[in-house]
């Protein structure tokens, strides 16, 4: 492959210290879509699956009314777009079809009105059945599903509509607005899909995430991306996690004695993923070694390529002399602190729910220490709240949890996402 | 093909470094990498104190949790585990662990204009928690908080004071012009004040014998 794809890896210190211990190193990877055959705008498959319950009125509906409005825009002649709302009932307010009459699609989304309950798996399934009907392997297929409430007595059904969403390559960003939405079901439909959930904290949100998530679609020239780590005797895997765009942990099935296999997905053109990897490797004398070979495989479908390799070896260099055993790689150390931000507040909700109120609450406060030190005030803030939350009421909050939660996963987001 | 030196895996020709144990099989001694370096005969002091105490059965300062060495916050209790491993918690952080962030001996200022007497004469700073600073030596000392992760080891550390008093990292500095000492606010989130008044953002003021100097909210008097 000439150069599509550029893939790098990097320690998080360029030489160790031989000890006579195993010891742990961080391995930071960067998967990027670089070359000028990848630069293209992929169609897409767009399916918005639109909560309209009575919950929604005023601001909600009028802000999503813009958003879809805006989003439209984004798209040309070759991109398909449907649009599905769903409250007990379901409507298909635009079928299937390119967007070609931008008039007659925005007289359409003035059609949006709040009503009704929420019974969400009615919506998936209209959606998915709109989707179906524009599905193509050089088309990047996504659905953007948004409630601001809870499902009544079908969560089943949408876990399963999601599984068969990701069986038809439609990935489902599930974004939950405001507060009162049920997050390990939309966490649920979001992985089983292969997509991303999301918190909407407020509705002028909505517009950023719509946008943002169609220029993510346009941009992913590279897709069904696939790393494997192939790591040498003596080295064994700890954990892996996603760092940018967002953090998430790569699931630990993954894992094997002598190699990671890590399922990227879609990538972006210009901006890639990157993922951190822990490895404990066994004592060695000095000298240099490697102690992986990444691998990554790719479909480039503007490039009529597929099952395209990249590869690179990992290098570490150890040494006796103490004195030439160099500083930290800055950089990577931000993303290991930040990881380790997510993992803290992470088993903090999880030892919440489990009871062990004493243990949340000092890895809220130890989450807070790492915040503040990252300058996140606003969200070290929060975890101070939860954690006094936890120590007098015996819970968090679900609107703390729910910053915390999404908060800590975007501590790597670049400003230039933001708001672009 | 290849055989490797360390552990007799069958490699490809072109291999670079072997697909078992990741040994280099290039250049001139494909033998076992250490022995063809050149400081492996004065290594084997060298290192010997600080393994002796941290490593096999390093543990969190903070909790107790068991940590691996190179690990950088505990996986229990998140507490940050600084350079290659913790020391235990009694011994309080006198000397930093890594020898590598010792600051330069700060051999650039005392060139310029100042004809300055470079034994400068001994200060200290004590803080209202009765910790002393001592300093001599150096013609500028840093004020701030301990960050291991970014390896900041400032002169007048306030770690101590945790994090409630909002000292920032890099939070000041004092130094000597002449016989004069100055202190310098170094864009520090907080504030620095000498004798309740505030210095601006990056604003330097002489401090005298007996002045109270303020970070954030520590506070601690200088003393010559």
């Amino acid at each position: 492959m000439s150069g599509e794809v550029t893939l790098t890896t990097r320690l998080n210190r360029t030489v160790f210290q031989a000890l006579p211990t195993p010891q742990k190193l961080y391995v930071l990877i960067d998967v990027v879509p670089t070359g000028e055959g990848v630069a293209v705008q992929m169609p897409v498959n767009l399916g918005l699956v639109l909560d309209r319950s009575g919950s929604m009125a005023g601001d909600k509906i009028r802000k999503l009314r813009e958003a879809v409005k805006l989003v439209l825009g984004q798209l040309s002649p070759q991109d398909l777009v449907s649009v599905v709302l769903f409250d007990d009932n379901v409507d298909t307010l635009v079928a299937c079809q390119p967007v070609t009459n931008l008039a007659q699609l925005h007289a359409q989304i003035d059609r949006i009105t709040d009503r009704g309950g929420t019974t969400m798996s009615k919506g998936m399934r209209r959606g998915l059945d709109e989707m179906r009907r524009g599905l193509a392997q050089d088309r990047v297929s996504r659905m953007l599903l948004l409630t601001d409430g809870e499902t009544y007595g079908d969560e089943n059904d949408c876990r399963q509509l999601a599984t068969e969403c990701g069986q038809y390559g439609v990935a489902i960003s599930a974004l939950g607005l405001g507060e009162d939405w049920n997050m390990p079901l939309l966490e649920a439909i979001a992985g089983q899909s292969g997509g991303v959930a999301d918190h909407l904290a407020t509705p002028d949100s909505i517009l950023t995430e719509f946008k943002r998530t169609v220029a993510t679609m346009q941009g992913s020239s590279v897709r069904n991306a696939q790393l494997t780590l192939r790591l040498v005797a003596g080295v064994t895997p700890a954990a892996a996690w996603r760092v940018l765009p967002t953090i998430s942990q790569l699931s630990q099935r993954t894992l094997s004695d002598r190699d990671i296999q890590l399922v990227l997905g879609d990538l972006e053109h210009g901006k890639g993923q990157s993922v951190l990897v822990e490895l404990v490797i066994q004592p060695k004398a000095a000298g240099s070694y490697r102690v992986a070979q990444a691998d990554v495989m790719v479909d480039i479908p503007a490039a009529n390529l597929s099952g395209q390799h990249v590869r690179q070896d990992i290098l570490v260099t150890l040494t006796e002399d103490p004195s030439q055993v160099t500083a930290f790689v800055a950089d990577v150390m931000n993303l290991v602190e930040k990881v380790s931000v997510f993992k803290l507040q992470t088993r903090a909700l999880s030892e919440a729910q489990a009871g062990n109120v004493a243990l949340a609450t000092q890895q809220l406060r130890a989450a807070a220490t790492r915040l503040l030190n990252l300058g996140e005030a606003d969200l070290a803030q929060a975890a101070q709240q939860e954690a006094n939350n936890l120590e007098q009421q015996g819970q968090m909050s679900a609107a703390g949890t729910k910053k915390l939660q999404y908060g800590t996963r975007k501590l790597t987001q670049r400003l230039d996402d933001l708001d672009a | 093909m290849v055989t490797c030196p360390v552990c007799g895996a069958q490699n490809d020709p072109s291999a670079g470094f072997c697909d078992q144990c990741g040994t280099s099989l290039q250049g001139p001694g494909a033998a076992p990498a250490p022995a063809a370096v050149s400081y492996a005969p004065p290594a084997a002091p060298v290192y010997t104190p600080p393994p002796a105490t941290n490593f096999g059965g390093a543990v969190c300062p903070q909790c107790g949790a068991q940590v691996i060495p190179g690990e950088m916050f505990c996986e229990n209790c998140g507490a940050a585990l600084g350079s290659a491993a913790p020391a235990p918690a009694a011994a309080s952080y006198a000397p930093p662990p890594a020898p590598a962030y010792t600051p330069p001996p700060v051999a650039a200022p005392a060139a310029p204009v100042y004809n300055p007497p470079p034994p400068a004469a001994t200060a200290s700073l004590t803080g209202i928690d009765g910790q002393t600073f001592q300093l001599s030596g150096k013609t500028t000392y840093l004020l701030g908080r301990r960050d291991d992760v970014s390896g900041n080891y400032p002169d007048v550390d306030t770690s101590d004071a945790g994090l409630q008093a909002g000292v920032s990292r890099r939070h000041a500095e004092l130094y000597q012009q002449g016989v004069q000492w100055f202190i310098r606010d170094l864009n520090s989130v907080n504030g620095t004040w000498v004798n309740q008044q505030h210095l601006p953002t990056n604003g330097a003021q002489p401090v005298n014998p007996g002045d109270t100097i303020r970070l954030g909210k520590w506070t601690a008097t200088f003393r010559v």
